[in-house]
């Protein structure tokens, strides 16, 4: 049922949000910054689900979420929104097998209890959530990238086996500016596939190379002296050994 | 610094006269898995200091380093948590559950995961170093296991929580895998050292005494191996059910004091063997009940306790004969006690983290977890017992999986407490890893 809202309410509401306050709160407006803990009332089986919020360095909201017994831990918010006591953000990352209409959309208002409660919608259906306040955020920020040194950097070749069919590797790294490392995967099988690798880290030894639009990872020991990343590739459970070898750029000799 | 040796000296004292004190970096706390704490535990409950919430089951036991707590969760991620304030330090994946305990070794953190590979970590930032591929993880399986039908089915063991912990010995990490292998990979490098192969999973965790690896597989055997070569020295035979599998493996660690190795097993019983030779001293006959708990070693007495008839013993180290009454802790237990001070802390599946005086094992104050408080779906009967008949309707299909997934929902403890500085930490099923004063 809709709840009537007298039009100088309605007017009131519209104000509250450019003076910092809390629509449909009775005093100041909580503290969004924190984590938040709660359930989502899907019938029959309540999710658990822990939200942290705070401001980053330049201010920009972000925030991340556990959800006990599902094994997520620190997943993103995606498209986080904050308007006053209004908050917004969907959990694509922590519900991974849906995509579209069925990734997980939250919208929370505050309450004058100092509750945020609002809806927790997925896969066309919605349902009441509640998240209380109950300590100071601990957001998960995603690992940045690496920026790679002289030893990763360049073309890279090697050759797998997956379900019987070989498939022949070329890697591109290069450092992308303040974005750390990255590059372009091409994967000749029965077709060829070309992939961004948007995720790099680099230790000491172990090099780890994501494309998490396929969810395709590389991942190995260098050893600069050989020119060689020794390693696996792996995409969801399956995985198959794989030996990359530096190719010398055009006008150099391979080390 | 007065400080710092006063600990160390009440330390000692709380351990026994001429022990030393005991390091917390690897499960059961040292190579011979004793179970004994650095500190005493509280002796009255004083309250909940932290609560670190992660995304799945905790069933890794905390290990410590310079005021952090280390564990791993189901959630595939190893932790790094500041002890003071329950504020994570780092994080790093894993490609699978960690159900394992990690040990530390100098600056490296080393844990098995259900992706089949040991990783080897920076302890201070969690910057993977090397992984190690096993031919891969799996639980224990079995046709027909536990009497679940259809009876030519084969289903795996709801009740195989753990992946084997790695014990770290003269620069090795020895660790056991559900390909049936017990490995030893060089600390520095990541390569394989030694691998040995067993008949089935193996998920207990090795202890070391005198040059030996000791373990048991689900294969029913203990096997005690060179710790240098990975050559088998003897092998011990408990027993074996060919028609269920239910009273068979280990999945109890050993505890090697003395001369003497400790270790449960599923067959109902508690083994003393000899170290040198592995021949059987005594046992304690659990009537059927399985013993999965890990025994902790103290001052000459033996403390473990057991699943189903939920009972908590403790015996004379050298002839098995009872030294305390036996006590009940109402649920089952698969979590090991940790003796420190003058008391014995244990985790039970029914959420309660359990203290009881180590001289006379009366219940000195418990812990339980918000879920177990709740009961709900009646996980507990009113007796504080598992309500069996509300949780295993049927034995068909999937059926006592879906029971056994429902027991753990009062936030069973698996893991087994930590304890620094008067503090303890333990993990639990519903994804919490408490600090309690």
């Amino acid at each position: 049922m809709q709840a009537f809202v007298p039009w100088r309410w309605r007017a009131l509401k519209c104000f509250l949000p450019a003076l910092g306050l809390a629509a449909g709160s009775a005093g100041a407006a909580p503290e969004l910054a924190g984590r938040w803990e709660g359930v989502a009332d899907i019938p029959g089986w309540p999710l658990r689900l822990l939200v942290d919020l705070e401001r980053d360095a330049h201010g920009q909201w972000t925030g991340s979420a556990i959800l006990p017994g599902r094994g997520v831990k620190g997943a993103p918010l995606d498209g986080l929104a904050v308007d006053g006591c209004d908050v917004r953000f969907g959990l694509a990352a922590a519900f991974p097998g849906g995509g579209g209409a069925t990734v997980p959309r939250v919208a929370l208002a505050c309450r004058a209890d100092g509750v945020l409660a609002g809806s927790f919608m997925l896969g066309g259906l919605s349902t009441s959530i509640a998240l209380r306040r109950s300590g100071a955020a601990q957001v998960d920020r995603p690992p940045a990238n690496s920026v790679i040194d002289a030893a990763l950097a360049g073309r890279w070749t090697g050759r797998y086996e997956l379900g019987g069919v070989a498939r022949e590797v070329t890697l591109t790294l290069a450092n992308r500016g303040a974005a750390g490392g990255g590059g372009q995967l091409v994967i000749v099988g029965r077709r060829t596939t070309t992939l961004d690798v948007d995720q790099v880290t680099q230790g000491r030894e172990f090099v780890t190379l994501r494309a998490s639009a396929a969810d395709f990872r590389i991942e190995g020991r260098l050893s600069a002296a050989d020119g060689t990343i020794e390693g696996a590739v792996a995409q969801g459970p399956y995985e198959a050994p794989l030996v990359l070898r530096r190719q010398a750029a055009a006008g150099q000799e391979a080390s | 610094m007065r400080a710092a040796a006063a600990r160390v000296a009440l330390a000692a004292l709380l351990a026994g006269a001429g022990s030393p004190l005991h390091a917390q970096a690897m499960f059961r706390g040292d190579a011979a898995h004793l179970g004994i704490a650095a500190s005493a535990a509280p002796r009255e409950f004083h309250r909940v200091r932290w609560v670190f919430p992660t995304g799945a089951r905790v069933v890794s036991s905390p290990v410590w380093r310079d005021g952090v707590v280390l564990f791993g969760s189901d959630d595939g991620n190893i932790y790094a948590v500041d002890a003071a304030t329950g504020r994570q330090r780092w994080m790093a994946r894993t490609g699978g559950p960690v159900s394992s305990t990690p040990a530390l070794s100098g600056e490296r953190l080393f844990a098995t995961s259900y992706d089949g590979r040991l990783y080897a970590l920076d302890v201070r930032s969690g910057e993977v170093l090397w992984k190690f591929a096993t031919e891969g993880e799996r639980r224990f399986e079995a046709r027909g296991l536990h009497g679940m039908q259809p009876r030519t089915q084969t289903f795996a063991d709801m009740y195989d929580v753990y992946l084997s912990s790695p014990l770290v010995v003269d620069g090795k990490v020895v660790f056991g895998s559900g390909d049936g292998h017990v490995y030893a990979v060089d600390a520095a490098t990541g390569r394989l050292a030694w691998k040995f192969a067993t008949g089935d999973v193996v998920h207990a965790s090795p202890a070391y005494a005198d040059g030996l690896v000791v373990v048991g597989s689900w294969d029913g055997r203990l096997y005690a191996l060179d710790a240098a070569t990975g050559t088998q020295r003897w092998a011990f035979q408990a027993g074996v059910d060919p028609l269920i599998h239910n009273q068979q493996g280990f999945q109890s660690s050993p505890a090697i004091a003395e001369g003497t190795v400790f270790v449960g097993c599923r067959d109902g019983h508690l083994y003393a063997v000899d170290l040198r030779s592995g021949a059987p001293k005594w046992n304690v006959d659990t009537e059927g009940s399985w013993v999965n708990s890990s025994p902790a070693v103290a001052q000459g007495r033996v403390y473990f306790a057991t699943s189903d008839s939920a009972r908590y013993h403790v015996v004379d180290a050298a002839t098995g004969r009872p030294v305390q009454p036996v006590g009940s802790t109402r649920a089952y237990v698969f979590g090991s006690p940790t003796v420190a001070g003058d008391t014995v802390l244990l985790g039970v599946l029914d959420g309660s983290l359990q203290a009881r005086d180590r001289l006379d094992g009366r219940l000195l104050w418990e812990f339980r977890t918000e879920a177990s408080r709740a009961n709900r779906d009646w996980v507990l009967g009113a007796d504080g017992r598992f309500n069996s008949a509300l949780l295993f309707a049927s034995s068909w299909g999937d059926a006592n999986a879906e029971g056994a997934r429902r027991q753990q929902g009062v936030g069973s403890f698996f893991a087994t407490p930590l304890v620094v500085d008067g503090t303890v930490y333990i993990g639990s099923a519903d994804a919490n890893v408490y600090a309690i004063e």
